[in-house]
């Protein structure tokens, strides 16, 4: 009785143990910069029947200019956006002349059972100087 | 000695009661947002207050957006002083930096958020007290004034989206989402605050769901028709409502009618002349065709050897029986 017990949990245990090592993350991370002269762009991100969950970190620091990022779905629908600017001051001691250190915006989105297929995100500058980290990381 | 006693007594009274009406008064007058809020020490010890100058900036960092920086005290109180703000009702974004970053730095979603919207003018003051969790503003709780407790509700509302992408399937989601943005529109609806309403719709994301709901935009926009804050201008001029191509349209449709009432008149006018053709007599059907040959009254009158006369009175009756006053109008009739 106590060996068949015994068995039923090293069953048990390697079965969940199976289904942990079968989930799976995959994890990719871009970054980009931009210039003044940088134009619109694109970053895609292909999800598969398979794709469970999805986690998207956009972080953007502009010291000079204005960036706005926008992620739509495949249906082409907003999920998210946020801009940043920074606007170049004088050293008058005013409270806007003590925020010239740059500005920053960042964005965390979880979706669980995403919609299948291209996830886009747009990244609009305007004489911007700075740079953006992308990191998305898919559970399947 | 008695009376100096008495009169510097009465002095000293008179200028603490001078003194206690003063500070009074200028505690009466003094409007602030006060708050209280507790931070882990990833987090600098300032608050930033935003202006937002349009719905569509609400998640811009600009560092030219921020207006008044307050120290938080060791007991995690902070306190703006809005003496300086514009009289008018405003919506305004305040929030905190982690130490690496700029002051001015956004974050949205995840348990760093940073940031919460008031609405606020001059002469409001506003309480904002938050309990000790992981998300800085998370369900802070604001006191103070209507518009804001509205706000806060909103955001418990909205806030069910973003609960629902963690845990419901996709298609489930579309389902809560349209429920949730319906709720939205009614809060939306029913305010009488012009920003708190506003606030709704944006959260609602009416830009997709504008197709659907035309006839509560429009209803919606006819409600507050006087209403000339910037931003409700930036939200007439943000919904997709075709006014100039409406226009257009209606201008094209009764330039259609125009044409084609004309081109009506023309072919009924035509068809009653040639009608009324048929009630002239076979003397007069002659002399039609030969006024419409162009001959006058003496070739006529040559022609069908018949008095001047005779062809003045047919040619009369065929004006009256035509409904025409001249020749020139024979000319133009298609038989």
């Amino acid at each position: 009785m106590k060996f068949s017990k015994s068995i039923t949990v090293i069953i048990f245990t390697l079965f969940l143990s199976f289904g942990a090592l079968a989930q799976t993350e995959f994890k990719t991370t871009r970054n980009l910069g931009f210039k003044a002269s940088s134009k619109t762009q694109s970053v895609n991100i292909k999800l598969s029947e398979n794709t469970t969950a999805l986690q998207l970190f956009i972080n953007c620091a502009v010291k000079k200019g204005s960036v706005s990022i926008v992620i739509y779905d495949p249906s082409d629908e907003k999920q998210g956006e946020f801009s940043v600017e920074s606007i170049e001051s004088e050293d008058d001691g005013s409270l806007f002349s003590m925020l010239k250190d740059g500005v920053t915006g960042q964005i965390n989105k979880y979706i669980n059972k995403p919609q299948k297929g291209n996830w886009k995100i747009v990244f609009i500058p305007i004489n911007a100087t700075g740079r953006v980290e992308i990191q998305s990381s898919q559970q399947m | 000695m008695l009376k100096t006693s008495l009169l510097k007594h009465t002095s000293l009274i008179f200028i603490i009661c001078s003194c206690l009406l003063c500070s009074s008064q200028s505690e009466q007058e003094h409007y602030t947002i006060k708050g209280s809020i507790q931070l882990d020490s990833t987090w600098s010890k300032k608050v930033y207050l935003s202006l937002i100058p349009s719905f569509n900036k609400m998640f811009t960092m600009s560092n030219s957006m921020i207006v008044s920086v307050a120290d938080i005290d060791t007991n995690g109180n902070f306190k703006f002083d809005t003496s300086f703000l514009p009289e008018k009702e405003h919506l305004y974004r305040v929030h905190i930096a982690k130490k690496n970053a700029p002051p001015a730095s956004l974050i949205i979603g995840g348990k760093d958020e940073n940031h919460m919207f008031l609405i606020t003018k001059k002469s409001s003051n506003i309480y904002v007290s938050k309990n000790k969790s992981q998300t800085p503003f998370y369900l802070a709780e604001i006191e103070g004034d209507l518009p804001n407790f509205a706000l806060s509700e909103i955001n418990k509302i909205a806030r069910f989206v973003d609960s629902t992408s963690v845990e419901e399937t996709y298609l489930k989601r579309e389902f809560i989402t349209k429920g949730i943005n319906e709720k939205l529109r009614f809060v939306a609806d029913t305010s009488s605050n012009a920003l708190v309403s506003l606030y709704a719709l944006y959260k609602s994301k009416y830009e997709t769901n504008y197709d659907i709901n035309k006839q509560f935009y429009t209803d919606y926009l006819i409600k507050w028709e006087g209403n000339s804050s910037t931003y409700f201008k930036e939200f007439r001029n943000s919904l997709p409502l075709p006014k100039e191509e409406k226009s257009y349209m209606n201008i094209s449709i009764g330039l259609v009618c125009f044409l084609g009432g004309i081109v009506l008149s023309y072919y009924l006018f035509v068809v009653r002349k040639s009608n009324k053709l048929r009630s002239l007599s076979v003397q007069e059907r002659k002399i039609f065709s030969l006024i419409k040959d162009g001959k006058s009254n003496k070739e006529i009158s040559d022609e069908l050897n018949i008095g001047l006369s005779t062809v003045k009175s047919h040619a009369s009756n065929i004006y009256a029986k035509l409904g025409i006053k001249s020749r020139k109008e024979i000319l133009d009739i298609n038989v």
